[in-house]
């Protein structure tokens, strides 16, 4: 507060714009890293190799297609409210986690399966990156980010 | 190296007619509470102005007054000038500062070391923080996953890898165990409760659902008495094992505590491609493995020795590794399952766990949990357990885990020389 700006002011100190900002490659395009060193694959990206201690890592662009590993269709908040800004697309998400048609394991940091009937989804099944907002700023920015849908889907808007 | 022992402990109760006063007291008041309950402890005395270190914790992410609270907190305990280290680690804080404050003693760096963990909840600025993280920053919270969200997907992935009905069953029964040791104990939450668990007809409901779905009926939940999250603070003071006799007629001596992370990102849990860590997937969770294998071969120890065990346990996603890190089935996960659906964690049973309540019914205060775990080894070996006493209790573990399983601290702790 200051006298240009005397009533108090509020917002979530981990909820940041800059924060989605300054990752935009790895949310928007799905890019991690790959050490040049020891060949690992890394998502997310990283600056240091976590097997060989490495400096020397390139970006990589990781598959956007892979299998549900596991998921869950539930409320997004239960004892506490939503986390403030979530709830575009309504109360309910389907939670999921999923591993990369790549080479190496590399499992991506859970997200939400859109653009299906959440009561449809199913473990084991083929999944495509989509691009999506995710979050509303208290500004009114849209967060954006990746999400997955059924392969089947996809290649039926084909 | 000098060996380490535990002099005094103190806690706050949890019992609701002992909450019911929190409006009136603060976070300093529950410090001041469980310090000063601590120094008495030491039946031979402890002038408090012969502490020469504290190590204080609590849960941590925009908790209370964060930053530089050390110097507050030393000297309202009239503790001033001694130093402090305050440090965040979620519910396992209590567990690094302890591991830290033995390092301190076995040195030979400092004499008396205090440790102290402590939250209160409803004093945070802003509680939609707290609940934030328990994964990480950038990728989970940032896609509107917290730490309760996260643990639905963990939870999902246990019931595909052991199957959701035997993962319901054992948590209903361990529910009971820990309503039956919580009912005992006069600290907690659930003392003298007339809350009941009818497993008949909560494994009639679970044979019920569907195996190969993830859907559980809202009101499966009412058949259990929900977990407490409550405010309190626990504490405990270190001095070096050839001296303990000064201070207390029964110490405790802590044979080794370790401390093992692995990766806070639930995706790097899944596989972290590292020798030591790539075997184990978030169900099995390397932190916890890697930190008993350290701690049995530090303290010489094998699992025959440990008489029973308190650790994070509320759900069974962390029962379990904890239970199978023990080794008491050789290190197979599905057989502590099984273990534990026999009814070996019970009072009685092989391996107690949770023989306060357990952290979710004993009262769940996430800078104290390790705290309190420690708290009721020590009450328990010094055959101070009452009701719920353990008819053994030479070795016992005390553990905790940090937020989205990210890390462990294991202390083996020993009755006599």
């Amino acid at each position: 507060m200051n006298n240009m700006f005397p009533e108090p002011i509020y917002r979530h100190g981990v909820m940041r714009t800059t924060k989605p900002w300054r990752l935009k490659k790895q949310r928007y395009r799905l890019i991690g890293s790959k050490c040049k060193d020891c060949g690992q694959i890394w998502w997310p990206a990283r600056k240091v190799c976590g097997k060989c201690n490495s400096r020397n890592m390139e970006d990589y662009a990781l598959s956007h297609t892979g299998k549900l590993l596991v998921h869950h269709y539930g409320p997004m908040a239960w004892f506490l409210d939503p986390i403030q800004g979530f709830g575009v697309y309504g109360t309910d998400r389907v939670m999921s986690m999923v591993k990369l048609d790549e080479e190496q394991d590399v499992y991506i940091t859970p997200t939400d399966m859109c653009d299906c009937d959440p009561e449809s989804v199913r473990d084991d099944i083929n999944v495509n990156m989509v691009f999506r907002k995710l979050r509303r700023e208290p500004n009114g920015n849209w967060n954006y980010g990746f999400m997955w849908a059924p392969s089947e889907l996809k290649k039926a808007e084909k | 190296m000098r060996d380490v022992a535990i002099v005094g402990v103190g806690q706050t109760s949890r019992t609701p007619d002992y909450l019911r006063k929190s409006d009136n007291m603060s976070w300093k008041d529950y410090i001041i509470e469980a310090v000063y309950e601590a120094i008495a402890d030491c039946d031979k005395g402890l002038n408090p102005k012969d502490i020469q270190y504290m190590m204080l914790n609590y849960h941590g992410e925009a908790q209370i007054e964060a930053g530089g609270i050390g110097p507050v907190v030393a000297d309202f305990l009239g503790l001033l000038p001694i130093g402090c280290t305050a440090l965040c680690a979620n519910c396992v804080g209590g567990g690094v500062g302890m591991h830290d404050a033995y390092a301190m003693i076995a040195s030979g760096k400092y004499d008396r070391v205090l440790c102290v963990g402590f939250d209160k909840t409803w004093d945070l600025h802003n509680i939609g923080d707290k609940r934030a993280i328990g994964g990480d920053v950038e990728f989970d919270f940032q896609y509107g996953y917290d730490h309760p969200t996260l643990q639905a997907i963990h939870q999902i992935y246990d019931y595909q890898r052991y199957g959701k009905k035997r993962i319901l069953k054992a948590l209903a029964l361990y529910r009971q165990q820990a309503l039956w040791f919580s009912s005992r104990n006069p600290h907690a939450f659930n003392y003298k409760s007339k809350a009941s668990i009818d497993l008949e007809k909560v494994y009639t409901a679970i044979d019920a659902l569907p195996e190969d779905d993830n859907y559980i009926p809202e009101d499966f939940w009412d058949m259990f008495p929900p977990s407490a999250l409550v405010d309190g603070a626990a504490a405990m003071i270190l001095v070096p094992a050839e001296e303990a006799g000064a201070y207390s007629d029964h110490p405790i001596y802590l044979d080794a505590i370790e401390y093992k992370m692995n990766s806070h990102l639930m995706s790097h849990q899944m596989n972290y491609p590292v020798h030591g860590m790539s075997q184990y997937t978030m169900a099995e969770f390397a932190g916890c493995q890697l930190a008993f294998r350290e701690a049995y071969k530090n303290a010489k120890i094998k699992v025959e020795d440990v008489d029973f065990m308190n650790c994070y346990e509320p759900h069974v996603s962390s029962l379990l590794p904890f239970v199978n890190a023990t080794q008491i089935t050789g290190g197979d996960d599905q057989k502590a399952l099984d273990f534990i659906l026999d009814g070996q964690t019970g009072f009685g049973g092989r391996l107690p766990v949770g023989t306060d309540g357990g952290r979710g019914l004993f009262g769940m205060t996430s800078g104290s949990n390790f705290g309190d775990c420690v708290y009721e080894c020590v009450k328990q070996m010094r055959g101070l357990g009452g009701e719920r006493q353990v008819k053994k209790a030479d070795i016992s573990i005390a553990t905790g885990m940090q937020g989205q399983m990210a890390s462990v601290v294991c202390a083996i702790l020993r009755n006599s020389r």
